[in-house]
């Protein structure tokens, strides 16, 4: 057929046919792919180049018979995408046999500290984590992921195939990272450890190379992606780990930390992904996470053709083949036996007072007469029964939280259509009968000098139930945790961040913690201090329910002192009554059986249709809005047929 | 000897100097009507004048008119005459008007169009007494029409056409409206009065899509050959035709682009005539412009080049075959086979979007064995029936796919346990279910049931 040249550099690709062999068909495929020729020579280029395409033209051409004359360069690149496709070809295959492989050898990482034992279940993603070189752990929470990961990063230092480890996360997860650290590594083998975070950040670039482990956040790291890069990514073989990896779920090519971390990932040695619910919401949530574990190799395709075959109905199947080897699962099944024991949980119903009774009757009116009328357009209805429900949410623990702005759900004062709603509200002075009996509660357990925490979903009973609980007993101090409280320190305030909150309840032996689920949730542990939780109220987040649960209940809590849930429901003055309360506790527990059996499955991945980001849009997806609507509208139905609204 | 450039020149000062002594000896050619037009680097008010038609030109590299004046152009090369039409020369003259006319090239759509024209200015000269124009036209300074080329030759088809049909009044129609733009206006300026009046979207005379595409790509050219960047001259054109944006100038360049390459491919690079619909004819270009969108959509989506390959000869062989339109003897009958822009969608429905269909049919030998620069009907044959199977497997995977197909089957697995629970196995069956993990399975079901209809509600 004869011969081109073909080259490759930073702006392209070239191919020179100057012997004009290439046949006409030929010809117009490159056309029609990209390359363009000014005539009158017989160069053919595109200006841009990636492995794949590099490597597709190449043996396009051959197929054709044609043979190419390569530079150096170009030789040394196709080299190297022959390396990446050998490297991905043994990935799969080990990834393959050590899913199926129940006798694998025990561990020791050698810096571990001694007392600190590899559990059975943790050996496979270990393992798999060693041999897969780019791989993820999707173990359910509590499992020891951060352990896995240590013993990983500590196995692979000792063998050379890496100097360091950088971590990007959520900042609450810096905490538990720095934790673990001290834990899991003997005395002589503690290396330096470094949050790469803050406005005084970029001091420590010069030094980046000299630490064992960097802590950062998905922000700081798509801001300071080239430092990162210059500094430390391509100065030394740097193992790059996505904890809570579901935060770069975003397929949108606008997504800013989902492409930071796959470039960066680009030069990292050793990629790994860590989350217990990587499909939080659909199969879309799936192409980020692995694009950055094997970015060239193109698992899931490209952005866009993955998104076309999403649209096809039952891709599943075919979806989870391609990622089979790559990923690994602890399961809560795993768990079981290093589990603390769980007391029965206690469900206490309080009778909410007549002022406080009349308020939410009032509200359940106002729903009603706004049911039997309609509304306007479905964006009007979305909002407005999220709305709603997030009322009725508020009155039945707190009707003076309707009285303020809530800024995390964009919430202003309430203002009923009837005057008079409006007018008991103004006059509501009470300290509800929830908070008082979720006071002395809390203050019970204390008593007993055990830590406790409380967990509430409004920002405005955080402040409220602290002030109960100090009331009721002057000596307590209370700590709380809400939106309001900044993330990490401002040195020109004396507020403390939450993480200096969470160290100093972590530190007492009598503490309550008061905290809304949306702003700890996720990636804290206080399973070594804490064995309590009361639940002043719960929304119908089921993934952030189950993330405040696992904060107590996890792995490494004394397996000998059981764990204590307690959810307070208000019922009618009658007592019997019914209220919101029960309907959010029959959805929870449906919701929650359902992601355990999900989540427990090793072998496929479900999407679970929740999003379990903490941000506060997040606690409330429309779809979860609408569906728990219906059932806020037949409670209220039922009130109706009773002649309690 | 003067040369045949000289004798240009001297044409064209002579028509301007006529055009000037007719202005100056007749002032009652002021109309005092004005129209708009680029100029100067900006729309100018433009006085328009009554003059002779005979000092008026049509067009000779009139965009309108570029698909078919590229293969006057290719004859009068083989023929070894001069490329380019004298708008002086009557022979000239007459092959530019059966151009318009849609007589030479041959064009259905063309005729209709010009006797739709030729109707409504002969009923407007009928009602008012004028020349039937509505519209004033636009002459360069030495009189060369840039619009109004097709009412300059229905004026003199009219002047000296059937009495019967259209009784005689040649004087009414020796003169014609024009606006006359500056000396010196440059080629891009041209460009801009052409394309503004005669691709906008609410012009009255639209061109056909291809003869659009290839006055958009003149001007995209003329601008990218003066050094402006692509994207910036998009814009440009956008902005001068008006109710385009940026998006349709690129839908068009980029049609353009997929239709060199197939008009390459099937060995007749040029010949654009070949893409135009006629009539009733509709299919061609609408299958391209799929193509081409489609193209945008593989180069984003990271399509690899032998299957960019593959995917090209297919879609053009399905392009070439609705062009063709062959048909086969069955049954004693002759059967069309349908190639047309509906049936492409389908094909890129079910055949070319699905991975594994595509795949499977990019290898089918029938399929492969085509060479488009010499097809067959019995290649038009194969290629039928392997579209036709392609779509087949389609539907059934998709039937068997469908929810409702899906829930059928699980109604199928739960019935034949219901029924079997009746029977003598019943113990044994409900020994295996409990001792098995399914009451488990029973009550996923059950939750999962409750799911659907909550969410199908």
């Amino acid at each position: 057929m004869g011969k081109v040249a073909l080259r490759v550099s930073d702006d392209g690709i070239k191919i020179i046919d100057k012997d004009q062999v290439l046949r006409r068909r030929h010809v117009i495929a490159l056309k029609a792919f990209g390359f363009t020729k000014k005539p009158p020579s017989n160069v053919y280029t595109i200006n841009k180049s990636s492995h794949d395409m590099l490597m597709g033209v190449s043996d396009y051409l051959k197929k054709f018979g044609y043979s190419i004359d390569s530079d150096s360069a170009t030789l040394n690149e196709l080299e190297s995408i022959s390396k990446v496709r050998e490297n991905y070809n043994i990935a799969r295959q080990k990834g393959e046999q050590i899913k199926h492989n129940e006798s694998l050898s025990l561990l020791q990482p050698p810096s571990f500290a001694s007392d600190v034992r590899i559990k059975p279940y943790q050996l496979q993603p270990i393992h798999h984590m060693i041999e897969v070189t780019h791989a993820a752990n999707f173990s359910v929470p509590g499992s020891g992921k951060t352990l896995m990961t240590y013993a990983v990063f500590d196995i692979l230092r000792d063998r050379g195939d890496i100097d360091s480890m950088i971590v990007m996360g959520p900042i609450a997860s810096f905490g538990p990272w720095e934790h673990e650290y001290k834990f899991c590594m003997n005395s002589n083998s503690k290396g330096r450890i470094l949050r790469y975070h803050g406005t005084n950040r970029k001091n420590h670039l010069r030094d980046l190379q000299k630490y064992n482990i960097i802590l950062t956040s998905y922000e700081t790291a798509s801001n300071d992606a080239d430092w990162l890069k210059r500094y430390l990514l391509q100065k030394k073989k740097v193992m790059m780990v996505i904890d809570e990896s579901h935060h770069i779920k975003s397929i949108s090519e606008d997504a800013k930390h989902a492409s930071a971390m796959i470039d960066l990932g680009n030069h990292a040695v050793r990629r790994y992904i860590l989350s217990g619910t990587p499909v939080p919401h659909s199969l879309a949530d799936l192409w980020s996470q692995i694009t950055f574990l094997w970015p060239s190799t193109k698992i899931l395709f490209s952005r866009d053709k993955y998104k076309r075959m999403l649209e096809n109905y039952g891709v599943q199947d075919e979806i989870s083949g391609r990622i089979n080897f790559l990923w690994t699962r602890v399961t809560n099944s795993h768990l079981k036996e290093d589990m603390p024991p769980m007391l029965p949980e206690q469900q206490v119903y309080v009778k909410m007072s007549a002022a406080q009774e009349a308020i939410y009757a009032a509200v359940e009116r106002d729903m009603w007469k706004a049911y039997e009328k309609g509304t306007s357009t479905s964006i009007d209805l979305s909002k407005f029964r999220k709305n709603r429900i997030l009322r009725l949410l508020q009155c039945v623990s707190n009707p003076h939280t309707m009285l303020y702005r809530d800024s995390d759900y964009n919430l202003d004062k309430f203002l009923s259509s009837d005057l008079n709603t409006n007018a008991s509200l103004d006059r509501y002075d009470e300290i509800p009968p929830k908070i008082t009996e979720a006071a002395k509660r809390a203050l019970e357990i204390t008593g007993r000098n055990e830590n406790v925490i409380v967990w509430t979903v409004f920002v405005k009973n955080v402040e409220m139930l602290c002030d109960e609980i100090k009331k009721l007993n002057p000596d307590a101090q209370p700590i709380g945790i809400s939106g309001d409280v900044p993330t990490s320190t401002n040195s020109q305030s004396d507020i403390l961040d939450r993480e200096a909150r969470i160290d100093q309840f972590k530190q007492r032996t009598n503490g309550i913690l008061v905290a809304t689920a949306g702003s700890i949730a996720e990636s804290i542990s206080l399973h070594k201090t804490c064995r309590n939780a009361i639940y002043l109220e719960r929304n119908f987040n089921a993934g952030q329910y189950m993330q405040s649960l696992n904060r107590i209940y996890r792995i490494g809590s004394d397996k000998k002192k059981p764990v204590q849930f307690v959810f307070l429901k208000s019922v009618f003055s009658d007592g019997v009554t019914e209220t919101i309360d029960d309907r959010i506790d029959i959805v929870l527990k449906e919701r929650t059986e359902q992601m355990h059996r999900l989540l427990n499955d090793e072998f496929i991945l479900h999407p679970l249709e929740l999003d379990t980001s903490s941000s506060a849009k997040a606690q409330y997806g429309d779809g979860e809005t609408v569906e728990f609507y219906d059932d806020a509208m037949a409670l209220i139905r039922e009130h109706r047929s009773q002649g309690k609204i | 000897m003067m040369s045949s450039r000289d004798e240009m020149i001297k044409t064209i000062t002579e028509r301007t100097k006529l055009i000037d002594r007719y202005i100056d000896d007749h002032p009652e050619c002021d109309t005092k009507m004005v129209q708009h037009a680029f100029q100067s680097g900006k729309i100018e008010a433009i006085k328009v004048y009554e003059l002779p038609r005979s000092l008026v030109r049509l067009n000779p590299n009139n965009g309108r008119f570029k698909a078919e004046l590229d293969i006057i152009t290719q004859e009068r090369k083989q023929e070894n005459n001069p490329t380019e039409l004298n708008p002086d020369h009557p022979d000239d003259v007459k092959t530019l008007q059966d151009m318009i006319k849609g007589e030479y090239p041959r064009s259905s759509e063309r005729r209709r169009a010009y006797e739709n024209l030729r109707g409504n200015i002969h009923e407007v000269a009928q009602k008012t007494g004028t020349n039937g124009q509505e519209i004033p036209g636009l002459i360069t300074h030495d009189g060369i029409l840039i619009n109004g080329n097709r009412r300059w030759v229905v004026m003199e088809d009219l002047a000296s056409t059937d009495q019967e049909k259209y009784p005689r009044e040649p004087l009414k129609y020796d003169k014609i409206h024009v606006g006359r733009l500056k000396k010196d206006v440059d080629k891009y300026t041209l460009w801009k009065n052409e394309a503004k009046e005669q691709i906008s979207r609410d012009s009255r005379e639209e061109y056909d899509y291809v003869n659009s595409a290839l006055e958009i790509k003149r001007g995209f050219e003329l601008l990218t050959d003066q050094g402006m960047s692509k994207e910036r001259a998009k814009v440009e054109i956008a902005k001068t035709v008006y109710g385009r944006d940026k998006k349709d100038i690129t839908a068009y360049l980029d049609f353009l682009d997929i239709t060199d390459l197939f008009l390459e491919y099937i060995d007749k690079e040029g010949q654009y005539t070949l893409v135009q619909e006629a009539g009733d004819d509709k299919g061609i270009v609408t299958i391209l412009q799929d193509i081409s969108k489609e193209r945008m959509k593989n180069v984003r989506s990271g399509m690899e080049i032998e299957e960019t390959d593959q995917w090209l000869k297919t879609a053009f062989a399905f392009c070439l075959f609705s062009k063709e339109k062959p048909t086969v003897k069955q049954d004693g009958t002759v059967k069309k086979l349908s190639f047309g822009h509906r049936e492409y969608r389908q094909f890129q429905k079910k055949v070319l979007d699905p991975p594994n269909i595509r795949k499977e049919f990019f290898k089918n030998p029938g399929v492969q064995k085509i060479d488009l620069a010499s097809t067959s009907v019995e290649d038009a044959a194969v290629f039928y029936q392997a579209v036709r199977d392609a779509q087949t497997k389609y539907d059934i995977n998709e039937d068997i796919n469908t929810p409702v197909s899906l829930l059928k089957r699980a109604v199928i697995t739960l019935s034949k346990i219901s029924q079997d629970l009746n029977g003598s196995r019943k113990e044994a069956m409900v020994k295996q279910i409990k001792d098995g993990g399914g009451m488990q399975y029973l009550s996923d079901i059950t939750t999962y049931l409750k799911d659907i209809n909550k969410k199908i509600q």
